[in-house]
């Protein structure tokens, strides 16, 4: 049992280790203008992704022999007078079958980024911004606390802006980063907030947070829902999704398809303790998940472009999760998850042959066009195009504020 | 006891007056600048309310006064390269004519506000440990004042080096121009941040 459970866990660091290897080396090349060869890189990612199947699928079958939670304390990271910032890892069930699931992910991706970027000057790049990616989410997978989660929290949405404006000659796509950044720093906030609330609970390690009930908790849930509700662009932080469509096809896929819009929903299922015994955050969390669906739904069958409206979709069922979550089905959610991320992946990768699938098979559109929404006014159609006139909410009283400032400011020529 | 409390509301007050200022000054060196006295508003206000420790406040502005630095060095720089003021109310698409730059100013704008693995991680969880003390209320302000600096410093980075490079830059290289040592400035200061990030313990037990 003890080899088994040192199985599940060497895999699981060693899987960590992997991206983090792989972000410092691709970052050196980078910075300092190592010469390489681009199928040298090719190789490397290409390695990468099996070695990465090798330690998801190790992690999985350890866990099914001996299934565990397994809790290790490293020692802290930095201590300064009465605080420390302890490295606590959290293996179980869920972990285990999200790397798994992750790894299946990356070799698709991997597969998929291959012949796109093999012309392109900026693929090293790119494969940088996607490890960084892997290396958050990894972080986030095996973090024990709080602490350890924020690492990965940030780094994965640090990874996704890059990607957003990855086209960076290109305005559009730089100001939609820059959006999507804004909505990332407002839910980083709420984080902090929480991490700070858990450093005055007794234990702000997950398996521990059961051990505790109070209105500290309760805080910390409500800081941390927030949080995710603007991470998986749930309700009212509806808007950045669909323009987080600029980047490369295969990010959007692994980002707003697989990982980083579920990311949210997984770390509310590892810390269910902190808002589950609470009905308030249950409501909250069904309300937010109901309204996004219904704005998903509606909105989304306004709207013309394939990944667009994807993007949607996604919403609209990452809202269903979080209703699953909050009505305490966590199986049926964390299945659902897992199940979402996958045919997301599909559909995104998919979505740049839409037209050749058109051509090939004239039925797939009109089986399309019968399953769209249909509207019983013209008006509420007009309501569902303006996306409920929130974009306009947050274009009016935010963004024209600050770009106003920026025209008052310039001053005579 | 009232006054300091006072001292401290106007601090914070100064601090996100200074953060709107940097989001409003169109001139690169003006804005990073407001950021760093945003910063340091925040930090003192907070000594002064009793929510921060001095100690901590006082490596907190002193990281963001290397990594100010840094920064400033590559925008002067770029000032040279270009023969121009940098500006931050239009796209100057920088990063076609100085990738590297682009790469370090973003580097040392990460660690400085607060990218995991850095030193400014460390500086702004230390910073704001004791601020949950007073309430939620008095953590939530300065921590979403603190997350809006990055977003501040993120704008400026687009608006330099991102987007299409503009037609009336004029390029006049300066004669004792030496790309390979210019550099070496950011290189040692983000290899110094980075490091103390890793390393904290020599720093924090000085």
């Amino acid at each position: 049992m003890d080899i088994l459970e040192n199985v599940l866990v060497f895999s699981s660091l060693a899987h960590w280790n992997l991206f983090l290897v792989a972000t410092i080396t691709l970052g050196l090349v980078r910075l300092l203008r190592i010469p390489y060869s681009p199928h040298s890189v090719d190789l490397g990612v290409r390695l990468q992704s099996w070695v990465s199947l090798a330690f998801g699928t190790t992690a999985v079958i350890a866990w099914i022999r001996a299934p565990a939670e397994i809790h290790r304390v490293f020692p802290p990271w930095f201590r300064f007078h009465d605080y420390h910032f302890d490295l606590a890892i959290l293996i179980d069930h869920r972990s285990a079958l999200f790397q798994l699931l992750f790894s299946l992910i990356w070799l698709v991706i991997i597969r998929f980024s291959l012949p796109s970027f093999i012309r392109d000057s900026r693929h090293l790049g790119f494969y940088l911004l996607l490890n960084m990616l892997g290396l958050g989410v990894q972080t986030l997978l095996i973090a024990g606390n709080l602490d350890l989660s924020f690492v990965g929290w940030e780094l994965t949405g640090v990874a996704s802006v890059f990607l957003i404006g990855f086209f960076d000659d290109q305005p559009r796509s730089v100001t939609n980063s820059l959006r999507a950044f804004s909505f990332y720093r407002v839910c980083d906030a709420f984080f902090i907030v929480a991490t700070l609330l858990a450093h005055h609970l007794p234990s702000n390690d997950f398996h521990e947070f059961r051990l505790h009930s109070d209105w500290q908790m309760t805080a910390v849930g409500l800081m941390l829902i927030l949080a995710t509700l603007a991470k998986s662009s749930q309700f009212p932080f509806v808007t950045w999704l669909p323009r987080a469509m600029e980047g490369p096809t295969s990010s959007s896929a692994i980002f707003y398809g697989a990982l980083s819009v579920h990311l949210g929903p997984y770390l509310l299922l590892r810390c269910s303790e902190l808002w589950n015994h609470s009905v308030e955050l249950r409501i909250l969390l069904a309300t937010a998940g109901a309204l996004t669906s219904f704005y998903a739904t509606w909105v989304g069958s306004t709207r013309s472009d394939a990944k667009t409206q994807l993007a949607f979709s996604t919403m609209g069922q990452v809202g269903l999760i979080y209703i699953e979550l909050a009505l305490r089905l966590e199986t049926l959610a964390w299945v659902h998850l897992l199940a979402h991320a996958s045919l997301r992946t599909w559909q995104y990768l998919k979505a740049s042959s839409l037209l050749q699938d058109f051509q090939e098979n004239p039925t797939f559109s009109q089986e399309l066009l019968l399953g769209r929404t249909s509207f019983r006014s013209k008006q509420m159609w007009v309501h569902a195009f303006h996306g409920f006139y929130i974009d306009a909410l947050f274009e009016n009283v935010i963004w024209r504020i600050l770009r106003n400032r920026f025209r008052s400011a310039r001053g005579p020529k | 006891m009232t006054t300091f409390f006072g001292v401290g509301l106007f601090l914070w007050l100064i601090g996100a007056l200074l953060l709107r200022h940097s989001l409003v000054t169109s001139r690169a060196d003006l804005a990073l600048l407001d950021l760093l006295a945003s910063q340091a508003a925040i930090a003192f206000g907070g000594v002064a309310l009793g929510s921060f420790e001095l100690r901590t406040s006082f490596i907190f502005v002193g990281h963001a006064l290397v990594a100010f630095g840094l920064c400033l060095y590559i925008i002067h720089r770029l000032e040279i390269l270009t023969g121009t003021a940098v500006r931050s109310r239009v796209f100057m698409g920088l990063k076609a004519i100085d990738q590297r730059s682009s790469m370090f100013f973003i580097l040392i704008g990460l660690i400085w506000f607060g990218f995991p693995g850095g030193f400014g991680f460390i500086a702004e969880d230390l910073l704001l440990h004791h601020s949950i003390e007073l309430g939620i209320g008095w953590a939530l302000y300065p921590t979403l004042i603190l997350s809006l600096q990055a977003l501040s410093f993120f704008k400026l980075y687009e608006k330099i080096f991102l987007g299409p490079l503009r037609n009336d830059l004029v390029f006049c290289q300066h004669r004792d121009h030496k790309p390979a040592t210019d550099i070496l400035i950011p290189v040692l200061g983000s290899l110094l941040l980075i490091l103390m990030g890793l390393f904290p313990r020599l720093v924090l037990q000085v």
